[in-house]
């Protein structure tokens, strides 16, 4: 078909054969952080093609008596406007892949060092999460978080517990 | 549709959707505040710092809080300046420049999440301003680029659509309609409780959608292929992402979307022109 069109035109068919080719080849994550940065710049367009479990963080203060893990994530309703303008669901979804990235992070790295997983970004990044939705915790006071897998079936399964972390001071 | 026309209104829409990310980015400023955010650049810019020397200083300067508040600022006036362009008499002049501030302000936002603020519309987002941006390299009248450019994101679009299909139909789960509930009843996307409910509670109503679902994202390509019930499909299309919108909070894909339909439009009028003399 390619050569009864006009030359302005095959491209198109020549682009979709190798895009077609390109989607047969199996998809390898980069371990390389810098790729992973311009990860956007390689579409994928596999949206929503397993169910499995799903990571959920949640956090305790550790001084409580009684202390009780709270989800650090919770859904909430959004506004009719959210249609169009939904910033708050938009943060929330990006909280919910940097979850994502701190589970990948203990997954890449099975034999690392407790030490090792703590100084990474994702790990980080997760402990300010939790400081800025842990309500009415002071400066210098104790927390600890986890991850817990969610089933589609609702079972949950405890996977990783931090160590007992302190706030820090707000600069 | 004239080329001409599909142009400014991709770049009108993809200026819809610039505008809107970015007005949300800078909506939730506290949270990448270099003080109190939890996206901060001081602890972000570890995995940095395997770049080269000059580009970590420009990242420095471009991602910490007042840099990038200084190009989601500038992001935002361009977007404007897009949609203007389907008025204003000097577009020509405007929109390679308002194009190439967009698309800056786009992938440094992608990037400073580490990769994608929100996945699969930061892509369609870039996969739509890339070719437009370099299209725009080559001159107001240069037919030809514009014509790649809008051919790329019309291949994208369709691609986007028959994958997320394709990955789906293979899924013994999708074929029996048992995933779209569990997906919808994911408490990440905070479905309504009534439509959790509703669809859990009828097997039959979950099967029915789920075969709907896959067969409108398989046999999307037709688009290309029948210009005269391509408005009806990319209609579809439409209500297809408002409702995904509607439940589940993911309001960027429509506008991301949206903006790669004047090139199908215009891509399947170029074909059916080209293949009318065979047929």
């Amino acid at each position: 078909m390619i050569a009864f069109l006009p030359p302005q035109n095959g491209f198109i068919f020549v682009a979709l054969t190798l895009f077609v080719i390109l989607f047969w080849v199996p998809r390898r994550e980069s371990n390389s952080p810098t790729l992973r940065l311009f990860r956007a710049l390689f579409p994928s367009w596999r949206f929503f093609d397993r169910t499995g479990e799903v990571p959920r963080l949640e956090a305790r203060r550790a001084q409580d008596s009684t202390p009780q893990w709270k989800e650090v994530i919770p859904p909430r309703p959004r506004p009719l406007t959210a249609w169009v303008f939904n910033p708050a669901g938009n943060r929330d979804f990006a909280l919910h892949t940097l979850v994502g990235q701190l589970v990948s992070d203990l997954q890449d790295t099975p034999d690392a060092t407790p030490e090792a997983i703590l100084t990474t970004v994702s790990y980080t990044l997760v402990k300010n999460l939790v400081e800025s939705r842990m309500p009415m915790m002071a400066d210098g006071e104790e927390y600890q978080f986890r991850l817990v897998a969610l089933g589609p079936d609702h079972s949950t399964e405890e996977f990783f517990v931090s160590p007992v972390e302190t706030k820090r001071a707000t600069p | 549709m004239t080329l001409e026309f599909a142009l400014k209104t991709t770049l009108a829409l993809a200026g819809i959707s610039n505008f809107v990310q970015a007005a949300e980015l800078l909506s939730i400023r506290k949270d990448w505040s270099d003080q109190k955010g939890i996206w901060r650049w001081r602890d972000l810019r570890q995995e940095y710092r395997s770049l080269s020397p000059p580009i970590y200083g420009l990242f420095t300067l471009i991602l910490s809080e007042k840099g990038f508040l200084i190009t989601q600022a500038f992001r935002i006036v361009s977007s404007i300046l897009l949609i203007a362009c389907l008025w204003l008499p000097m577009a020509q002049h405007i929109s390679p420049l308002a194009c190439w501030i967009t698309l800056a302000g786009a992938l440094f936002s992608a990037i400073r999440w580490r990769g994608a603020f929100n996945g699969g519309s930061d892509a369609m987002n870039l996969v739509v301003l890339i070719p437009l941006s370099v299209a725009q390299l080559f001159g107001p009248d240069s037919e030809m680029a514009v014509r790649v450019a809008l051919g790329y994101i019309a291949l994208q679009s369709v691609l986007s659509y028959w994958v997320a299909g394709f990955v789906k139909i293979r899924e013994a789960e999708w074929r029996q309609g048992k995933a779209l509930p569990l997906f919808l009843a994911t408490p990440q996307y905070a479905v309504p409780t009534e439509v959790v409910r509703l669809i859990q509670t009828s097997p039959y109503g979950a099967w029915v959608a789920s075969w709907g679902v896959m067969l409108f994202e398989l046999t999307f390509p037709v688009v290309l292929f029948t210009p005269k019930w391509a408005p009806f499909l990319l209609g579809i299309g439409f209500v297809f992402h408002f409702a995904n919108a509607a439940l589940l909070g993911l309001n960027r894909f429509v506008f991301a979307w949206a903006a790669t339909y004047p090139a199908l439009l215009v891509m399947g009028q170029i074909l059916a022109e080209s293949l009318q003399p065979f047929l």
